[in-house]
């Protein structure tokens, strides 16, 4: 029996946890015990071909898109690989924990790709970004004062109409847009990956917000001109892999 | 050495990569090199002769590659270990990277009699040794555990960027390393 291939091993993962890191995790600690276990072993010896190793990568697929993988294939596949190796020492390396080192290994891999992404600014930046703003509320806030002054209840009644936010928006959209530069700049690289042979992202293991983005300005070519969403569509077109080699070129290298 | 049996050599290290060892036979590579059997024969007995002889180039380039690296960089002996995966990482996302000789070897050839499996395991254990060298130098207690976790992230990556070119495995795999590294200095 091909223990790596076998409705077996999906049945005792499934069974192993609810969680689907768990779940991955528990693949090199089975491994383990049936390495383990008195004459068992010698099932494992010759399953170091890729070839059928459809059932199992399948299975940690699913898993680790459940876990929020970033790309699960690739995932599954890497720890795929892992185990294998791992298997492989520990038989015949003189390595006895091969698996639970590779179970280590593997545990940091899952936690580097379901990391969630997130835009740190530098200190200052945040800083200095949070000085403008209160300095424009303040600024703001003085003019109102000021011109509730001047206008008595003219100004008063209008105050009523709009909550007072609503004289802020436009300043602090104002502050947020991107210049026109990088609206060309992210118009061009667009633009560029149409004339490329281009894998796109798996939009469906984007956050939401991140996929309105992306649709937006990465799939659609609508460009949004707020710089936030801009910078997200950039960091997003980084991961898009193109090819733009002349389809004759790329043939007549194969 | 011969100009003949360098391009012998380099055709065989590229088909071998691209198209697989076991599915590359000498006809094809006499005819890519623009050479004849005969020639072959003369540099390399056997086929397994030119297999061998080129996961021995192919390591022999990559570990000098990575040595001249890492002495180049200048850094404290505890800072190399975190650069290695970084230099992994130029090594493999590099445009004329066509994967590890060793690593594909080894899953082509899986019988352990094999003296091609055997290079190919002796070349991963050395390579091993080689990462648990650089964890004792950055006075890491358990440098034999991080050096087989760490090579065992290594190769997995490996492969599945040799399954699918640019697939960003290396990428993970070095925010991996990087965790394991700053794990195993804690203890």
């Amino acid at each position: 029996m091909d223990i790596l291939n076998s409705d077996w091993l999906i049945r005792m993962l499934e069974k192993s946890s609810m969680q689907a890191q768990a779940r991955m995790l528990n693949l090199f600690d089975i491994l383990d015990d049936w390495l383990n276990a008195p004459k068992l072993n010698t099932h494992l010896t010759n399953t170091t071909s890729t070839a059928n190793s459809q059932l199992l990568t399948h299975y940690l697929t699913i898993q680790a898109a459940k876990a929020g993988a970033a790309m699960p294939e690739m995932l599954a596949n890497q720890l795929y690989f892992m185990a294998i190796a791992a298997i492989h020492e520990q038989l015949h390396g003189k390595q006895a924990s091969s698996l639970q080192h590779a179970k280590q290994a593997a545990h940091a891999l899952i936690m580097a790709q379901t990391k969630k992404e997130t835009f740190y600014l530098p200190k200052k930046t945040v800083y200095a970004t949070a000085a403008s703003v209160l300095a424009v509320m303040l600024m703001a806030g003085g003019l109102y004062v000021n011109s509730s002054h001047q206008t008595g209840k003219t100004n008063i009644a209008s105050s009523q109409q709009a909550p007072v936010y609503a004289s802020h928006l436009p300043i602090m959209q104002a502050s947020n847009a991107a210049s026109p530069e990088q609206t060309a700049a992210l118009f061009a690289r667009v633009e560029q990956m149409r004339k490329g042979n281009c894998q796109l992202i798996e939009a469906l293991q984007l956050p939401d917000s991140y996929r309105k983005v992306y649709f937006e300005n990465v799939v659609l070519g609508q460009i949004s001109t707020n710089a936030d969403e801009q910078r997200l569509a950039n960091t997003l077109l980084d991961k898009v892999r193109c090819n733009y080699s002349p389809m004759l070129m790329a043939n007549s290298k194969n | 050495m011969s100009v003949l049996r360098e391009k012998i050599l380099s055709t065989a290290t590229d088909l071998f990569q691209t198209r697989g060892i076991n599915s590359t036979g000498v006809d094809t590579i006499v005819a890519v090199a623009g050479t004849t059997k005969m020639t072959l024969y003369k540099y390399f007995r056997t086929k397994e002769d030119l297999i061998l002889e080129v996961l021995k180039t192919s390591q022999s380039n990559f570990q000098g590659w990575l040595n001249a690296k890492l002495s180049a960089s200048n850094t404290q002996p505890s800072e190399k270990i975190q650069l290695l995966f970084n230099y992994i990482e130029e090594w493999v996302t590099s445009p004329s990277f066509l994967g590890m000789g060793f690593i594909k070897a080894s899953a082509e050839f899986p019988n352990e009699d094999n003296p091609v499996h055997q290079l190919s395991s002796q070349q991963s254990r050395d390579f091993r040794q080689f990462i648990a060298q650089l964890a004792t130098e950055a006075d890491i207690k358990d440098a034999d555990g991080l050096a087989l976790q760490l090579s065992l992230l290594f190769e997995g990556a490996v492969q599945a960027e040799q399954m699918q070119r640019g697939s960003g495995a290396i990428k993970y795999a070095k925010t991996a390393a990087k965790m394991l590294i700053d794990a195993a200095s804690k203890h």
